[in-house]
């Protein structure tokens, strides 16, 4: 930390608190967002924070002048925040950029215009981010992390700010983003469905008015929370539709939404290419497509069980969610064993082709080293033909799997198993 | 008559009342039980006539009404009552029950001693009948001077409940004056006082007709006189009631100068036989009983008052009603103390009620009835052109003085318990009940012998069937069945000759209930001797309740001998009365009351122990001579207060088994002296425990002691150390999954989750494998089973419950219907315990799926080997190679499976026409929360 001379510590101070009242009279809202803007780090709050270190009276500062006590307790605390925030106390950074913030809305909801939105956002941004670094130091600290609930309640409290009619909801969006992201981290994911409730019911407000950065996010968000309720149609329309409109340059959103998207078109049936998967590293879900194509068993079991030590992949599907996406997978690629099974058969006795013996599933499962007795293959196939995954029916008696001469294994198409 | 009308009137009306009634008896129970207290406490005598009042009071409310129908009745009846005069003896019973209602609540402030007054004076009634008997002059004489000292007493305490509930007569007239000062003082002069005024007479005539069917009677005589004064003067009830009190001193002289006594002992005589068929009729069937009381009565009535009861009832419905009102409550009180006692175990109240009413009863139908006809018929003439003007009070005065001399040491007793119901009256008091006392058992014995006589081992075995009653229904039913029994015991001669102990309670189910009330009372009642339990009984119920239940259902007639000996000898004696009591007047059921007066009221019974000494010493020598050296051992020791602290806790200890050898004594003492003996024997050994009587002189063989706690289920585990948190908590957990108590579980696990991340060692691993399970099968939460699975270390995942949850798991996702069962049968610790819940809809979900999937069919032996019927039904005979066949396809038929028979004979199931029959049965739905082998009820209280 350079040496900062009183005088000069005034000066910037003094230089901070003028542009902060231009910005508002003026409606500036990127100087605003400039002003508010921590986790930049930019030089300019840096020094200021550096001059409010040796100017320890920033709040005569701001007393002095009408101009400036006007914002006095919005200037006062985020001076605090920005002074605990530049000495590394950032559970005390993120007490007063709460109470910064709190003021701050209170500010925002006197202004009729929506112009401080993106002011807005960045508060909204910060005091998540502010609340997670504040909740990673009291958990190194051996105490319990609650500031980002905190912060969960306070944007709770900014979208109520924003919801309602008028120009400033179309901030309402990201506000919500906000929270999604919040409450995934926290694991308090039920807590999302009354957000989206209000979003997806006010008909108010067109949805394809927001801006499509958070309709991306929202939509991304909203198809995970559809992968975990397994309900992978709707899942499969949000994920796709987050796809569609992500911007393309931003390789890293893609790959995030792909993530969940490829394990929701899987078991729809829908088979990525491998230069998607390649394109966008996705080589976790490499094993998995293959072992669809192939219907190799073992190679699925391997993908989701060795990983798993070995890789921590499925450590990773675990924790997305998708693990349970993939491991249902395993009925297709039963059905695609089948399907190999009845083909080879068909080439060498085309007129027997349509029985398969249960004899004979279990022999290839022993090349795949899966051993299974009839009953449990029978009890296989007696779920592969429940799910339509097989077309025909199981004679217990001669232990035979009869296959409809017509389309015995149907293709999903888009429609989730065992509809 | 008018007495005994109601009497019987009550008794026959009880039972038809009963179901409803008993709630409210309870309630009026409670207030009489707590007046019994006083009843006793205030001595045999004084305690009978009130108690005979109270309970026909009691009763009347009970059966009547609830104790708001009651008040209603009261003002009606006034109208209705002054118009008749037997409708003032009915109404005086039906105003004696209001007033007595009134009384609760204006007792409530001094609640407890009137209401133990009350009960006491039931018991008291039941006692007198069994003492007038035998000392009937005496006593009543003892209680006409006792209601004297009572009612200055009561007045001064202005404890309405008190002097009300005391004497039902005696008391009565005591309440009277004092209810005539301080009612008219107070509120309750008003409808309320004149109420209570009439109630007190009918009360007290009622008491009289009951216990001390002279004293009552007189009184009652008085009262019905007073009625049919009043019908003359027929002003107002309230006026008449205030009058009443009058009336009762005039009452009561008149019946304690002669009518009473003599009367009494003429009408005895002649209502004696009456009675005493009245009385075998009785202890067959509490209800039944009633109908015999209803014809001594009327036999008593036709001789002695039947014109002017029947002709009050014919003048006045209301009149009539209030007969009807009466003798049901008063029928009431003989079946409904069985009931009240089955019913009520759990309340104090009722038990106390019932013992009295037993009691009652019993002197009902043996000599009260008669004597109270009798004695109705002349001093109600007499006493009512003295009462009907405000002469009556003095009147009461009078009469009381001349009652005195005979009860006057009875009284001063009984009025020293009653009214203070500690020992400075006491002590005063039990002089007097133990000549009264003495007389008393000797009647008893005589007069009482085939009604109230119950065997002890009745008892006990009444009490424990109570014991295993649950709940009230349980306990209802349990009552009747018990009654049942004993009616056919009594019936066929075997009630006394029948091994009880051995007699099994499955037999009764239901009726056991009873049965162990029954026997359970008598303990309270011992119990009660105690100071300290006396509030817990009266707060408890159940215990109580179950005891003295036991006594009355038991021995009605016994326990109303019971019950009077009871009061004496608690008015003489505290803990050691009981004892003594029995012994001294043979009668065991006096235990009983005074069991239960004092359980209701423990400080009576402290009080009778003063008196009880001297008692004690009486009666043992009248009734039973061998239980005199004890008692006289008893006595002397008691009268130290170091003493009498050692009994106490003593007698804490063996209060059950005192109860029930009481109880039993009282019964057997009189009809039998094998009974008597065993009696005496417990007596001794009460009063060994009470007064320090060497354990060599024990004949324990004869006192084999016999555990009677039917509870399987401890509230508290003894440890011997501290307990080890996760330990305990596994533990707890394990039992509820073997129980298949999910919710329990869940509350264990919350607890052991907190306690491992505390880093408190445990069965991490094992419960990890629960936690698993349940969520995969129970909770169906998949972020909550990713996260778990996610948060599983690699240690752990290589602990064989975590694989084998992790592969219940995955079989479960997919559908895996074999893998599911053959884990379910390799399943480690409590793994299948949880599985066991899911087993259910996993059947279902396969059979769904074959039914879908195979055609044309399936054999039934695949899928009950598939479906884990075979080898693993634990319903299974033990055979080794159990296909579950038999299972397998009833559980198919029960979700709608279509099976059928194939070429071979086989069972098969057709699938096709089961794909669209299958349905998921709801009662197995029900049962998914988890043990197949759950009770239904048992899972609803659950629930």
């Amino acid at each position: 930390m350079a040496y900062v001379s009183m005088g000069e510590a005034h000066r910037r101070i003094t230089e901070y608190l003028n542009r902060f009242c231009d910005a508002v009279s003026y409606q500036d809202s990127s100087m605003l967002c400039r002003l508010l803007s921590f986790s930049s780090n930019s030089p300019s709050l840096l020094s200021l924070a550096d001059a409010l270190n040796v100017f320890q009276d920033a709040s005569s500062l701001i007393r002095q002048s009408d101009k400036f006590s006007e914002y006095g307790e919005i200037l006062a605390h985020l001076f605090r925040s920005l002074q605990s925030y530049r000495v590394g106390n950032l559970v005390e950074a993120y007490l007063a950029f709460e109470k910064f913030a709190n003021a701050f809305v209170q500010e925002f909801r006197n202004w009729e215009s929506a112009w401080a939105l993106e002011a807005l956002y960045v508060v909204c941004y910060e005091i998540r981010i502010l609340a997670e670094k504040a909740d990673k130091e009291l958990t190194s600290n051996g105490k319990s992390p609650e500031k980002l609930k905190a912060a969960g309640s306070l944007l709770m409290k900014v979208f109520g700010v924003l919801a309602g009619k008028g120009p400033k909801r179309v901030g309402a969006l990201y506000v919500t983003c906000q929270l999604f992201k919040t409450y995934f981290k926290l694991g308090t994911v039920n807590l999302c469905r009354s957000v989206i409730r209000s979003i997806e019911t006010a008909r108010i407000f067109d949805f394809e008015e927001f801006p499509r950065r958070d309709k991306v996010t929202y939509m991304y968000y909203t198809g995970r929370l559809e992968v975990f309720n397994e309900n992978f149609p709707a899942a499969d329309t949000k994920l796709s539709y987050a796809l569609q409109h992500c911007n393309p340059k931003r390789e890293r959103n893609i790959r995030m939404i792909l993530k969940y998207l490829i394990p929701v078109k899987l078991s729809l049936g829908i088979i990525p290419k491998d230069e998607l998967l390649q394109k966008y590293n996705l080589h976790e879900y490499m094993n998995v497509v293959q072992a669809l194509r192939k219907g190799d068993l073992r190679l699925l079991r391997h993908a989701l069980q060795e990983h798993e030590d070995r890789y921590c992949i499925v450590a990773v599907f675990l924790r997305s969610g998708v693990y349970l996406v993939l491991e249902k997978l395993e009925l297709q690629v039963y059905q695609r064993l089948m399907k190999k099974i009845y083909i080879i058969q068909k080439l060498s006795d085309p007129a027997r082709a349509h029985q398969l013996k249960l004899e004979v599933i279990a022999k290839a499962l022993r090349w795949l080293e899966i051993d299974m007795d009839l009953d449990e293959v029978e009890c296989i196939m007696t779920i592969l033909i429940y799910k339509n995954l097989v077309k025909g029916y199981l004679a217990h008696k001669s232990k035979v799997v009869v296959l409809s001469k017509q389309d015995p294994f149907p293709k999903l198409n888009g429609k989730p198993v065992g509809s | 008559e008018g007495c005994v009308m109601n009497q019987g009137g009550n008794t026959q009306t009880v039972a038809p009342l009963d179901p409803n009634p008993i709630e409210k008896r309870y309630g009026v129970e409670g207030s009489q039980v707590q007046t019994s207290p006083y009843q006793y406490s205030t001595g045999s005598d004084a305690a009978s006539w009130t108690t005979h009042s109270v309970d026909n009071q009691v009763v009347q409310q009970n059966g009547n009404y609830s104790n708001s129908n009651y008040y209603h009745p009261q003002p009606p009846v006034p109208a209705t009552g002054n118009v008749q005069e037997t409708s003032s003896s009915t109404s005086g019973t039906v105003n004696v029950a209001q007033d007595y209602s009134a009384y609760t609540p204006y007792q409530t402030p001094s609640d407890l001693q009137n209401y133990s007054n009350t009960g006491y004076t039931n018991y008291y009634s039941g006692c007198y009948q069994q003492q007038q008997p035998s000392q009937p002059y005496t006593q009543p004489v003892g209680a006409y001077q006792n209601t004297g000292a009572p009612y200055s007493s009561f007045q001064n305490p202005g404890s309405y409940a008190g002097t009300a509930s005391y004497s039902g007569t005696y008391y009565n007239p005591a309440d009277y004056q004092t209810t005539t000062g301080g009612y008219q003082s107070t509120a309750y002069n008003s409808q309320t006082a004149g109420g209570y005024v009439n109630q007190t007479p009918t009360s007290s005539n009622q008491g009289n007709y009951t216990s001390n069917p002279y004293q009552n009677y007189t009184p009652d005589a008085a009262n019905i006189h007073s009625a049919t004064t009043a019908t003359a003067t027929p002003v107002h009830y309230q006026q008449n009631y205030q009058q009443w009190p009058g009336y009762y001193s005039q009452t009561e002289v008149p019946c304690a100068p002669g009518t009473e006594n003599l009367p009494a002992t003429s009408a005895f005589s002649q209502s004696f036989p009456v009675a005493g068929g009245v009385a075998s009729e009785m202890p067959a069937s509490n209800g039944q009983p009633a109908p015999s009381y209803a014809q001594n009565w009327r036999q008593e009535t036709d001789s002695s008052q039947p014109p002017p009861q029947q002709p009050a009832a014919a003048v006045s419905a209301s009149n009539n009603a209030y007969w009807m009102h009466q003798t049901p409550s008063q029928q009431a009180h003989y079946p409904v103390p069985p009931q009240n006692h089955y019913q009520s175990p759990l309340e104090t109240k009722p038990l106390y009620e019932t013992p009295i009413q037993g009691h009652q009863r019993a002197t009902y139908p043996q000599e009260l009835n008669s004597q109270a006809s009798i004695h109705q018929a002349p001093l109600g003439y007499r006493q009512p052109t003295q009462t009907t003007p405000s002469v009556d009070t003095q009147r009461v005065s009078k009469i009381q003085i001349p009652t005195n001399p005979r009860i006057a040491s009875n009284l001063p007793s009984g009025y020293t318990k009653m009214n203070k119901e500690r020992s400075p009256a006491g002590a005063t008091q039990t002089p007097a009940y133990v000549s009264v006392s003495m007389s008393n058992p000797k009647g008893h014995t005589s007069a009482m012998p085939e009604p109230g006589t119950f065997p002890k081992a009745l008892c006990g075995f009444v009490e424990r069937a109570f014991a295993r009653c649950k709940d009230d229904k349980e306990k209802a039913s349990c009552q009747a069945a018990l009654k049942k029994i004993i009616t056919q015991a009594t019936n066929d001669g075997t009630i006394n000759t029948r091994d009880w102990d051995i007699e099994p309670l499955s037999t009764v189910l239901n009726t056991d209930v009873t049965n162990t009330e029954s026997s359970s009372a008598p303990i309270s009642s011992l119990q009660n001797k105690s100071p300290t339990r006396r509030p817990k009984s009266r707060w408890e119920p159940i215990v109580e309740s179950k005891p003295f239940v036991k006594p009355a259902s038991t021995f009605t007639s016994g326990v109303k001998f019971g019950g009077w000996n009871h009061p004496n000898v608690n008015n003489k004696k505290s803990s050691e009365t009981f004892q003594k009591v029995d012994a001294v007047t043979g009668s065991k059921p006096t235990y009983f009351a005074q069991n239960s007066a004092k359980k209701s009221f423990q400080r009576p019974v402290k009080r009778q122990r003063f008196a009880g000494g001297a008692i004690d010493d009486e009666e043992s020598s009248d009734s039973e001579k061998e239980l005199t050296p004890y008692y006289s051992s008893a006595m002397s020791l008691a009268s130290s207060a170091d003493e009498k602290k050692r009994r106490d806790s003593r007698s804490k200890r063996f209060e059950k088994v005192q109860g029930h050898s009481r109880g039993n004594d009282i019964p057997k003492p009189k009809i039998s002296n094998v009974r008597r003996g065993t009696a005496l024997r417990l007596g001794e050994v009460l009063d060994e425990s009470c007064g320090s009587r060497a354990v060599e002189d024990m004949d324990w063989d004869a006192l084999t002691v016999k555990g009677t706690c039917q509870e399987i289920e401890k509230r508290y585990l003894r440890l011997t150390s501290a307990p080890d948190p996760t330990t305990v908590y596994e533990t707890h957990a394990r039992f509820a999954l073997e129980a298949g108590d999910l919710t329990e579980y869940n509350q264990c696990l919350s607890q052991l989750k907190i306690l491992y991340a505390e880093g408190i060692e445990g069965c991490t691993l094992e419960f990890a494998a629960y936690s698993l399970l349940y969520i995969t099968l129970h909770s169906n939460n998949n972020r909550e089973l990713l996260s778990s699975m996610s948060r599983l270390s690699k240690e752990a995942k290589g602990d064989e419950a975590v694989r084998h949850a992790l592969s219940v798991r995955a079989a479960v996702t997919s559908g895996n219907y074999v893998m599911f069962f053959r884990l379910y049968k390799t399943a480690p610790n409590m793994n299948s315990c949880l599985m066991d819940l899911y087993v259910e809809k996993m059947r279902y979900k396969a059979v769904t799926f074959i039914s879908r999937s195979c055609r044309p069919s399936i054999p039934v032996s695949y899928l009950a080997q598939v479906l884990g019927f075979a080898g693993t039904s634990s319903e299974g005979t033990g055979e080794k190679e159990n296909d579950g066949m038999e299972e397998c396809s009833e559980w198919l038929k029960a979700h709608g499976a279509s099976l059928i028979a194939d070429s071979n004979g086989d069972m098969v199931l057709d699938t096709k026409a089961s794909s669209t029959s299958l349905f998921m049965p709801e009662p197995e739905d029900a049962v998914a929360h988890g043990d197949r082998y759950l009770d239904v009820n048992d899972f609803f209280t659950r629930t």
